[in-house]
């Protein structure tokens, strides 16, 4: 009799103990798990991060029924992130990321992943995710364009403007190439210190210099050069794109030269530096030493070099 | 009735000796000897009371191992209460072992980045190894306190800036490089010697040939087996052929590249070999093949069987008198030597002089300037001693211990201001000579049709327009040629376009989701990520300059 009391006492306590321990996880847990969803999607595992957040959105409606919580639209966002980006991907992920997304951007719900929401919509549009998915450029600048509209101060406005022209320069035409570049100087010229200005001077450059139009392309590279590289380390082709523009189809022998010299003395890992002190040599500007490896060599046994040409080599 | 039944049964301890009872203590004992042996062993991996640091490498050749375990006692006198355990992993298998120990979750502390997937594609290093930007980019390495790289960030320290361990997809630093490779010749001196009269490099390419048509000759004055030289790597396109080819067709930069970044793609060479800029009877292309066969000559017929391991038997066997290879082999190569009492030199991969054979056709040297670092670690992101792991690095790459390491192995050091031994300053990188060369590997048929081609050409089992035929021929197929190549390349640039907006994805994502964690640098680096992907334009690049090229869609995959 004793021990069947005991059995009973100790199936109510084990289940009284497993309740309470229960209810502190549920408690913890919208926390918890979209802390392991953010960790899960900051490593790329997107299906994890998908389940996680998918959970915790549950949990979170659970937890606070209405209109989305905060913790829900974190989790929504989140959830929307990780199923647009997963790999295979197929209609019924863009569906529901598009979907996501969609009630995020409602302005109803005034919520701050609203702008990124849209952003990601016109992202969706651009790209083409599985077999049959359309590129829908019309779409995607759409979207951009009402990012700009609905959040002109924010931030986000300018990679807005900057994918606008992207939608533009991707067809290569004349008259986008031209408008993409457009594009870009005008945000440029309203918010003169955008952070992303450098980023826009350099791809109005790349336009231009699709286009053939060398003196507006250097001259866009050059305000990019003047406000500091956002690639910085990476403009050694950069450099010599815009050397060889001003040498070989400009004339413009001051700026060949102080973009021959940026090359040997800022990127001279970039492999040009020997070319460009032949090139400072040829148009009788100083010639700066580069200043890589700096251990005493062997001299090389090699065949002295020939002359280079603007053309080229001769 | 069986006979056994007529025995009487076994008593006492008697009946306990059965086969049942002793294949079970054999069993016994022997689980007991493994466990004994499996304790000695952690004992004697871990030391009481020291925290291990495990070491992985696959760099077996002569010398790297004990310079390493050098590294590891010096460290050890400045930090006593780490243990570091040196695993030396062959070539052949360490792709596959470390594998295994990264998906088990039991990977060293730091591994040598290389040979799998795992650790070059980016999402797996992502999710394995320790970003490393913020320490390398704004602490200064603290062994460097007292030399010319005192308070000098990490990174700054290196010979590279470590532009060789960044990862520009993932903006970011998974490993710190420990020393640096190029490739150069090797020569026996003496023998080199005894066939031309001279212990003198030659100069030029065509002292070069000069010298061997002499090795070739004391070989059959003497009746000694003498191949001129010999390759560890045959005529490998990054040790022997680029070189040449640069050299050779540098020259055509200001016609193939288009986009003017300084580099002549294998699309931009297709473009110009359709547009009439260069044939394969192009004088500077035909001078290039020629030389080539020439230096193929000189390893001798069958030097496509040739592998390493022969390669390194022959010159330390005398049967060669020069050797191409990198530097990584010169600790193993200068053992020999010494022991032989010969003289060992490097000299570098000598270019037609003016004058010469081909001499008109040659613009100069390649460069190397943008050589990067090489024995390159990561730490291993469950690491329980990260910090000890990163330590361990930084002072292995200090300059006093990088110096002396790189020394001892007989190899290039990384770290600004080390000295070079005398043997390998030939190896340092060449900052003259040109970059761009034309790239005939226009996609995976046409370089393959290619590389068997000159196989064949270099082997003389096939003439120069025997060969530029069969190639020819490859690159105008509409199936498998350039059209094919320009397809593929098409969709591999949209397939790496959409995985780095996975990265953009993330980062934005992630700067929303933890706003508190978000710093400046992170908003730069999503600028820079998104600048480079915006100026990919979705790969469109690649269609426009197909279409305006054949006047023609680009065909679909």
């Amino acid at each position: 009799m004793a021990r069947e009391r005991l059995r009973i006492v100790t199936i109510v306590c084990t289940l009284w103990g497993s309740s309470l321990a229960t209810g502190a996880w549920a408690k913890e847990s919208v926390d918890d798990l979209l802390n392991h969803a953010n960790d899960q999607l900051a490593m790329f595992n997107w299906d994890n991060a998908y389940r996680l957040y998918g959970d915790t959105l549950a949990a979170a409606e659970k937890e606070s029924p209405g209109p989305w919580s905060a913790k829900a639209q974190q989790a929504a966002f989140g959830k929307a992130v990780a199923t647009s980006q997963a790999s295979p991907s197929s209609a019924e992920r863009i569906d529901e990321a598009t979907s996501l997304f969609n009630r995020l951007a409602d302005a109803q719900l005034k919520s701050p992943f609203a702008a990124r929401s849209m952003m990601n919509l016109g992202r969706l549009a651009e790209l083409s995710d599985f077999m049959d998915d359309r590129v829908d450029i019309e779409s995607a600048r759409k979207r951009y364009a009402e990012v700009v509209e609905r959040f002109p101060s924010e931030p986000i406005a300018a990679e807005a403007t900057y994918r606008i022209a992207g939608t533009y320069v991707q067809s290569f035409k004349p008259e986008d190439l031209n408008r993409g570049a457009e594009i870009c100087q005008a945000w440029i010229t309203a918010h003169p210190k955008d952070p992303l200005n450098s980023a826009m001077w350099q791809y109005a450059g790349d336009a231009y210099f699709f286009l053939k139009e060398y003196r507006r392309s250097l001259d866009a590279y050059m305000e990019s050069d003047k406000l500091g590289w956002t690639d910085e380390g990476n403009q050694g082709p950069i450099y010599w794109r815009m050397a060889v523009i001003a040498d070989r189809e400009l004339k413009d022998t001051a700026a060949a030269g102080k973009f021959y010299t940026k090359i040997i003395v800022e990127t001279p890992y970039s492999g040009k530096a020997y070319e460009s002190q032949l090139a400072l040599k040829r148009l009788g500007m100083p010639v700066p030493e580069i200043q890589i490896f700096k251990v005493p060599t062997a001299q090389p046994t090699t065949a002295p070099v020939a002359a280079v040409s603007a053309e080229g080599v001769r | 009735m069986s006979i056994a039944a007529h025995e009487a049964a076994p008593t006492g301890l008697r009946k306990y000796i059965n086969a049942t009872t002793i294949g079970c203590a054999v069993l016994f004992v022997a689980v007991a000897a493994s466990f004994a042996q499996m304790l000695y062993a952690e004992r004697q991996a871990s030391p009481a009371g020291k925290k291990v640091i495990r070491i992985s490498h696959w760099q077996l050749e002569a010398g790297y191992r004990d310079s390493l375990d050098w590294a590891i006692a010096e460290y050890a006198k400045v930090r006593p209460d780490v243990h570091i355990e040196q695993m030396g992993i062959t070539e052949r298998v360490y792709g596959q072992w470390l594998n295994c120990q990264l998906i088990a979750n039991a990977a060293p502390d730091l591994a040598e980045m290389g040979g799998t997937k795992l650790v070059t594609d980016d999402s797996y290093t992502l999710r394995y190894f320790q970003p490393m930007g913020e320490i390398v980019s704004s602490h200064p390495n603290p062994y460097n306190a007292g030399t010319i790289l005192e308070g000098v960030p990490w990174k700054e320290t290196f010979i590279d800036g470590m532009r060789g361990a960044y990862r520009p997809q993932l903006l970011e630093y998974y490993s710190v490089p420990t020393t640096m490779y190029t490739t150069r010749i090797y020569a026996n001196l003496d023998l080199l010697k005894e066939a031309t009269g001279s212990d003198e490099l030659p100069k030029t390419f065509g002292e070069y040939l000069k010298a061997c048509e002499q090795l070739k000759s004391l070989g059959e004055r003497t009746g000694r087996k003498i191949i001129p030289a010999a390759s560890c790597y045959r005529m490998d396109d990054w040790m022997v052929l680029a070189k040449y080819r640069t050299g050779f067709t540098s020259s055509m930069e200001a016609d193939l590249d288009t986009d003017l970044d300084g580099v002549i793609t294998p699309l931009e060479t297709y473009a110009g070999f359709l547009r009439g800029k260069f044939s394969f009877e192009t004088p500077s292309l035909v001078a290039y093949y020629e030389s080539m066969v020439a230096m193929a000559e000189t390893l001798g017929r069958g030097f496509p069987a040739i592998d390493r391991q022969q390669a390194q038997f022959m010159f330390n066997q005398g049967q060669s008198a020069f050797l191409v290879t990198g530097s990584w082999d010169a600790a193993g190569m200068k053992r020999t030597f010494d022991k032989r009492g010969w003289r060992l030199a490097v000299f570098d991969n000598p270019m037609p002089g003016p004058g010469e054979k081909w001499g008109e056709y040659f613009t100069g040297a390649s460069n190397e300037a943008g050589v990067g670092g090489g024995g390159n670690y990561g730490v291993y992101k469950l690491s329980k001693n990260k910090d000890i792991a990163i330590d361990f690095l930084q002072f292995l790459t200090s300059l006093k211990i990088n110096e002396e390491f790189n020394a001892k192995a007989l190899w290039l050091p990384i770290t600004i201001g080390a000295d070079v031994p005398e043997l390998m300053k030939p190896f340092m990188p060449r900052t003259t000579g040109y970059t761009a060369k034309i790239d005939l590997k226009i996609g995976s048929e046409v370089a393959s049709a290619l590389t068997g081609a000159e196989t064949k050409l270099f082997n003389k089992e096939m003439s120069y327009d025997e060969m530029a035929k069969t190639v020819e021929a490859k690159i105008r197929n509409p199936n498998v040629g350039g059209d094919f190549a320009a397809s593929i390349e098409y969709d591999r640039a949209k397939t790496e376009s959409r995985s780095q907006e996975r990265v953009l994805g993330m980062m934005s994502a992630m700067a929303m989701l933890r706003p508190q964690a978000d710093t400046a640098e992170d908003q730069l680096k999503y600028r820079k990520a998104l600048m480079q992907h915006v100026r990919k334009n979705n790969a469109q690049e690649i269609r426009w300059r197909f279409e305006t090229l054949r006047n023609k869609p680009i065909p679909p995959m």
